[in-house]
This record gives C-alpha cells, sequence and structure tokens, in this order.
C-alpha cells in the first residue's frame, strides 16, 4: 500500500530533518520512500512541510493526498486539511478536531517533533530498535537525549500499529548528495562555487567531506571567480567543477564559451529554479533547457545530461566526468530543485561502472601541441610542469596555442573542435540517450525530473507509455526517432512554453500532439498527470 | 634551461613601454631559475586580452590566455591545486582596475599565492581610448587600487615604472618569490591613447626602499605625485605559516618523485 505523511510547521521548527529521519527509519526497514520539501525563501517563520510517501513497492514520486499530517502547530494542520485522506489521522502536541494530541515531554532545547516521529514510528510499525538506530547515526554523540524523547512518543501511541513486514534496508539520498558523490567518485580534485540555491548542496556536501577525500572546495567572491578558478584548475591538470542555478549560471556564461574554446574539461551542475530572474527562488522549474543549451557565446561542442532520478543523477555524475575529461569540453548536469533537493530510497549502492581515467599526459614533452589538430579532434591534454609549454587560451590559436587570426588556422581549428562532437555521437552511438518505459501507442516524453510522477501515473493508465530523454546534448535524434515511430505523444514539462517539445522539434523534426506543462513551481505528482489525461477524455 | 623566447611576430606600436616590461618580466624569470629560486617549467603565465595580454605570445612558458578581467581567478585556481607551480597574472588597468576589481580584492584578503602585474596606463588602449578607473578623466578623482589591495590584505604592494627597467626588475623579482598575493603596479603611458611620458619621467618619485609604512602613508596621503617603490611587503600576516606549510609539503612531493 502506498501511503503518504505530511510534516507541516514553520521554519525552523525542523520539518525537512523530521521528514528525512521518517523516511531513513521507513527505508532501514526495506521501504521504498520518496521525500518533497517544499520550503519559501525565508529563515524563521513562514510554512514550511515536507511529504513523504512509501510503499513495499518502488515509490518514485509524492502524492498530494495525505493519510497522517503531523502538524507542529494548527495553522500548519488549517493549511493542509483539505488534502487529509477521508479516514487519515492528524500527529500533533496541539489538539485539533477529534484527534488526541500527543503528549510532549517538556526538555530544555527539544521542541516537540521527536516526540512526534517516536508516536508516528510506532503507529506505522517501524520497530523501535530500527528508529533509535537511525537516530544514533544521524546525531551522534547528541543522540542519546534525542533517543529519549523518541522513546516517550513512542511508548505514548496506545493504539494498534500497522503490521510492518521488513525487507532488504536501503539508503536515503537528495539527488544534491548522489551529484557529489558520483563527482567524489569520479576522481574530482577541486570544486569552486559561488551558493545559490538550489545548486549549493552540492558544494556543502563536498565541504563537509573535503577533508577525508582530500579535494579543495572553495567558496569564491562571485560565480564568474568560480566558473574562472575552476578553469585554471582545469587548465592545472586536476578534475574540477562548479555549477549554481539560474543567475548564477548566466554569470558563468562567458567563463562556458572560455571552457569550450580553451578546451578544458569542467563538469558544470545547472540546478534549475524558477525564473525568469530571482524568480521563486525555492521552487522547481525546467525553464532552462534552452539556456544551458546555447548558454556562452560562439560555436563549441557541449554535453547536456539530465538525470530523472537520484540513481541517475550519480550515474550521470560519473558519466559526465568521463566525457569532460576525454572530449576536453564542457559537460552540463541539467538537475533542478525537484532532483536536488527531493530524498529518495535507493536500493543498489551507488556505484557505477565509468572510466575514471583522466586522459591527461603527465609531463609535457618537448615539442607538446596543446591544441594538435587531429582525426578525431581530440588533443590530449598534459600537466603543466614538464620542459613543453602547456598552453590555454581564449583567443584563436594553432596547434601550439599560439594567437592566431589567419584565415585558413582559424578554420581547421574551429573544424578540429567541432569534429570532437562527431567523434563523440560516434561514441555514444544509439544507446542510452533515451529510455522507453510500457508499450502503450500513446506516450508521454519528458526528460528530468518528472520521471517519478509520469512513471508512477502509468500505472494507472492504460495504452501510456513513456519516453525519456537523457541527453539534450548532443540530443539523441536517431535513438527519438526510431522510438516514436507510430505514436502519439505529449510532453511533460515543469515550464510553460513546452521547451523540450520544441528541443525534439529541432532535432528531429517531429511535432508533439500536446504538452502537460506545469508552472507554478511545483512539481508533478503522478494524479496531477492522471487528472490531466482523465479531464481531456471528458 | 629553456629559451624564454618565441618566434611569434610581436604586434605592440613601436616604442611601447609593454617591451620595457617583456624584456624585464623574462629577465626575471631566467635570473630566479639561475638562482634556483623558481622552477621555469613550473611558472605559468596568466594573461588578461587586450594589448598587454599578448605577453602570452611572447614568453616561452606554460600560459593561459583568459578572458578580460579574469585574469586573478584564474590564477587563483591554478594557484589552489598547484602550489608547486610560480603564478604570475598580467593585465593592464582596465581588466584589474575596472572590469576584475572584485576579484583583486578578494584575492588580496585570501592572500591567495600569486603575482599579479598591472601594466597601468591609465587607459583603456585597444578599445580606442576610453578612462579607466585610474584615469583622472571620468570621475571626481581616480581610484588609488594600491591603497584598497593594502588594505584588503594584500601581502606584497608595489610601483614601478616603465622608464626605471632596473627598478622594475628588482620589483618584479621580489613579487615573484613573495609567498601570498603579490601586486606590482607598472606606471607607463599609451603612446597613442594617453600619451603623458613626460609627466611620468618627470613625477615620478623613487621612495627608498625599507620603511613600506612610511611608503604607504606617502601613497595615502598623496604627498608625492607619482610615487614608486615597495608599500606593502608582510611576511608576517595573512595565510603566511599555511603557505609555507603547502611550499614544504611540495618539496616533499618533488623530492620523492
Amino acid at each position: 500500500m502506498r501511503k503518504t505523511v505530511i510534516f507541516a510547521g514553520e521554519a525552523g521548527q525542523g520539518i525537512d530533518r523530521t521528514a528525512v529521519l521518517f523516511g531513513k527509519m521507513l527505508a532501514a526497514c526495506g521501504k521504498h520512500c520518496f521525500i518533497y520539501r517544499d520550503y519559501s525563501s525565508l529563515i524563521r517563520g513562514g510554512h514550511n512541510f515536507s511529504t513523504v510517501t512509501f510503499s513495499d513497492m518502488p515509490v518514485r514520486s509524492h502524492d498530494e493526498e495525505a493519510d497522517i499530517i503531523v502538524a507542529l502547530n494548527v495553522k500548519a494542520y488549517e493549511k493542509h486539511e483539505s488534502q487529509l485522506k477521508r479516514k487519515g489521522e492528524v500527529v500533533s502536541s496541539q489538539p485539533i478536531g477529534k484527534f488526541t494530541p500527543v503528549i510532549v515531554p517538556f526538555e530544555k532545547g527539544n521542541s516537540s517533533n521527536n516526540a512526534l516521529l517516536g508516536f508516528l514510528a510506532a503507529r506505522v510499525g517501524i520497530p523501535f530498535s530500527a528508529g533509535s538506530r537511525v537516530l544514533r547515526k544521524d546525531f551522534g554523540a547528541k543522540a542519546e537525549n534525542i533517543i529519549k524523547i523518541f522513546k516517550e512518543g513512542y511508548s505514548s501511541f496506545g493504539g494498534d500499529p500497522e503490521k510492518m513486514t521488513i525487507g532488504e534496508p536501503k539508503a536515503v539520498f537528495d539527488g544534491n548528495e548522489a551529484v557529489a558523490k558520483g563527482a567524489i567518485d569520479a576522481g574530482l580534485h577541486a570544486a569552486f562555487y559561488y551558493p545559490m540555491t538550489p545548486a549549493t548542496g552540492v558544494f556543502t556536501k563536498l565541504e563537509s567531506v573535503k577533508t577525508e577525500n582530500n579535494i579543495i572546495v572553495e567558496q569564491t567572491e562571485d560565480e564568474i571567480a568560480a566558473a574562472n578558478a575552476t578553469i585554471g584548475a582545469s587548465y592545472a591538470g586536476k578534475t574540477v567543477m562548479t555549477g549554481s542555478s539560474g543567475g548564477g549560471l548566466a554569470l558563468m556564461s562567458e567563463a562556458v564559451s572560455f571552457a569550450g574554446m580553451a578546451e578544458l574539461p569542467v563538469v558544470f551542475y545547472a540546478a534549475q529554479r524558477m525564473g525568469p530572474s530571482t524568480g521563486v527562488p525555492t521552487y522547481t522549474s525546467q525553464g532552462d533547457i534552452r539556456f544551458v543549451l546555447n548558454i556562452g557565446p560562439g560555436e563549441f561542442p557541449r554535453m547536456v545530461l539530465i538525470p530523472g532520478d537520484i540513481q541517475e543523477a550519480y550515474e550521470m555524475t560519473r558519466q559526465a566526468f568521463y566525457f569532460s575529461r576525454k572530449y576536453r569540453m564542457p559537460v552540463f548536469i541539467l538537475s533542478d530543485k525537484h532532483i536536488a533537493e527531493s530524498y529518495a530510497s535507493v536500493g543498489q549502492k551507488l556505484s557505477s561502472t565509468v572510466s575514471k581515467n583522466d586522459f591527461l599526459k603527465k609531463v609535457s614533452g618537448k615539442n607538446y601541441k596543446s591544441y594538435e589538430i587531429t582525426k578525431d579532434g581530440i588533443s590530449v591534454g598534459a600537466v603543466p610542469g614538464g620542459i613543453g609549454c602547456v598552453r590555454a587560451t581564449s583567443y584563436e590559436h594553432d596547434e601550439f596555442g599560439y594567437t592566431t587570426e589567419d584565415p585558413e588556422k582559424v578554420k581547421s581549428m574551429n573544424e578540429k573542435r567541432m569534429r570532437k562532437e562527431t567523434t563523440l555521437k560516434a561514441e555514444l552511438g544509439r544507446k542510452g540517450g533515451i529510455s522507453i518505459y510500457g508499450k502503450g501507442n500513446k506516450a508521454f516524453v519528458f526528460s528530468g525530473s518528472p520521471k517519478g510522477a509520469v512513471l508512477d501515473a502509468l500505472a494507472n493508465l492504460k495504452g501510456w507509455s513513456a519516453i525519456q530523454i537523457n541527453r539534450l546534448a548532443p540530443f539523441p535524434e536517431k535513438e527519438f526517432t526510431d522510438a516514436i515511430k507510430g505514436k502519439e505523444f505529449l510532453t511533460v514539462e515543469n515550464n510553460s512554453t513546452a521547451l523540450l517539445a520544441g528541443v525534439i522539434r529541432q532535432a528531429c523534426a517531429i511535432k508533439e500532439s500536446g504538452s502537460i506543462l506545469r508552472y507554478d513551481g511545483r512539481p508533478f505528482t503522478p494524479d496531477y498527470i492522471v487528472e490531466k489525461i482523465k479531464k481531456d477524455r471528458r | 634551461m629553456k629559451d624564454v623566447n618565441t618566434s611569434q611576430e610581436n604586434t605592440w606600436c613601436p616604442g611601447c613601454l609593454n617591451f620595457v616590461t617583456l624584456a624585464m618580466l623574462k629577465k626575471a624569470l631566467v635570473d630566479l631559475s639561475a638562482e634556483g629560486r623558481i622552477d621555469i617549467d613550473r611558472t605559468v603565465l596568466v594573461a588578461d586580452i587586450g594589448c598587454g595580454a599578448k605577453i602570452y605570445d611572447y614568453i616561452n612558458v606554460n600560459a593561459v590566455y583568459s578572458l578580460h578581467g579574469r585574469v586573478i581567478p584564474v590564477a587563483a585556481g591554478i594557484s589552489a591545486v598547484r602550489p608547486d607551480l610560480t603564478v604570475i597574472g598580467f593585465a593592464g588597468d582596465g581588466g584589474t582596475y575596472d572590469e576584475g576589481m572584485n576579484h583583486l580584492i578578494h584575492s588580496a584578503k585570501k592572500n591567495v599565492n600569486m603575482t599579479m602585474i598591472v601594466g597601468d596606463n591609465r587607459v583603456f588602449a585597444l578599445t580606442k581610448g576610453q578612462p579607466t578607473s585610474t584615469s583622472d578623466e571620468g570621475s571626481k578623482k581616480p581610484l588609488s587600487p594600491l591603497v584598497l589591495a593594502a588594505d584588503a590584505g594584500a601581502t606584497f604592494v608595489a610601483r614601478t615604472s616603465a622608464y626605471h627597467a632596473e627598478h622594475m626588475l628588482d620589483i618584479i623579482k621580489k613579487a615573484i618569490v613573495h609567498e601570498g598575493f603579490s601586486l606590482v603596479d607598472i606606471l607607463q603611458p599609451c603612446l597613442i591613447f594617453k600619451n603623458d611620458a613626460d609627466e611620468i619621467r618627470g613625477s615620478v618619485k623613487i621612495l627608498a626602499g625599507d620603511d613600506v609604512d612610511k611608503n604607504l602613508e606617502i601613497l595615502r596621503k598623496e604627498t608625492e605625485k607619482m610615487p614608486v617603490g615597495i608599500f606593502v611587503d608582510d611576511r608576517k600576516i595573512g595565510g603566511k605559516s599555511e603557505l609555507a606549510d603547502k611550499k614544504t609539503k611540495v618539496a616533499n612531493r618533488k623530492n620523492r618523485s
């Protein structure tokens, strides 16, 4: 059975952390879960909530309707009252409707949420030992006091707990953590950043583990400095990344073009939020698809990978490093708030078979050419420090990297650079660019975070299949053209102008029959998609 | 040792004072390398864009031709991951004090281990003569970037002039071997768009070496019109011990390999 718990309260009351702990307890018992976080751009007060949807079966999205609402205050409950199912329950320390308030032991410095969590854990059948293990792992030295409160809440549940079958334990990650882990596993040496929601999480995660992983993580004075420092570190022979969200990425655009021209491997993490401009900072969107495909002046090859869930966020990060190092070009991991900051249980360990080769000459020989003209367009990079000079330049150049404006040399270097794209397309072949789900004659076409809602909606719709676009550049036009043959399709997108549909039309000259668009900053849920389809049918 | 000259055609205007800087920078690299104070194979020159940036083509060392105003962050990125490299930035006043001022202040504050050499002709030359932040024109008062850098925490701040080659050589060498953020401002005219050669020659006052605090006061209070010399030479504050630590680590690593 798929169940949903909404945790609601003010910013600063620990809503997010409590929901994640609950998710971790469920995952420790072998449940699948998905946690959506909804918060405003403020530090204290306001209204925050997190939605935890869980089941014995795979869960890829959250639901709007709740079986249980955990309300830290009455106002929080009122905000979600309409979402409570007919037989739903409320867990709160305050009297709300017919529900008995949970007794919260008063202890200085503790809010009520750990007691409520205890009560809830008992209610859904999480064994006390599983709950306390999660708390011990999360809180370390502070855990004992918290477990005490948790226990009081747990014991105060007098009713019949749900029967829980315990399965294989799972881990819980958010997308940003998965990207950070992917980067470290790929051999990351350095990351430079300037904080911007929702990209920041990758870099705070890297900061928190930099010592044991021997990586350099630096916050710079602005995004321009972050991107250029990353380019400098790449030139110096290191595996590097930077990243931001819309506005910050806009500031990096000249550096993106610099990395393209200088042919330096740089991974850019681009986490979309709702724009334009400052937009709706803590809410999701897929409004930057065209922007990332075109960011930076001039023509140069780039790659844009777009993960649809946590596992893919990890795997595509590994791929991003591989391709950027091999082809010496900027590669984007295009994420969004819903991927970046939602948590999900992950069954397998996050690992990948993608090569960790850095494709670098460790020493630059006497006649080393930084931009050697080759058949496949790839000039092998070298670590500066040998007898030969390593050059990197934003100016058009000859094979040694010396400046040139000679028309023949300008043309041949341009062609060499662009040839990398042909070589890359040949390596990519006809697999991996898309994923196909189901066999129906009508298809949802999406890329990125709508994946969870689309796949969970498929179960409730007859005759529908889905195609996921995993890569926006180079666009998998042959794979997509083959897969879509004979099918009518709707694109499912978190934007208002069907940007993905436009990209498909441009790449494949195939037109969608319509689009399901959501542009209120909120992610798709399965019900949202099913409702749209049913409404159209009526 | 590698020949620091390249065979690239020099396209600076005839008589441009950049030729003096080019010669002195090359000589500084050769001298320091001969003295064993730097490893020329482990030296990186990071250039801006514009006239001065063409120096990228004229010196045979590892080099990056970066973006306008972004020499400092590129150099800082190199310096952060490769403490074994000697990193030298070269740009004009437009790139350093206009477009890239944010980076100058913050890298001085962080005491990034690099040397920033600025050919300060107080004009945007390649775009045909617009004023920069150090020009007299275009605002009530020109900026004093050296004072700003000193106040932000740069641990070596100096000025020299393109008409005083020996002084320039001495300053550049000191700046390169200094561990921490070094800023060298070179007063020079643009013979085409701001030819104040006579004024520079007439007004430059070389301040005697050692009392850097006194020198900084002269600069701050503008008691001399064009004072040149060393204004900050601080080997104690900033990340010095951390940097020294890094250098030892690098030396150890080098010894191992």
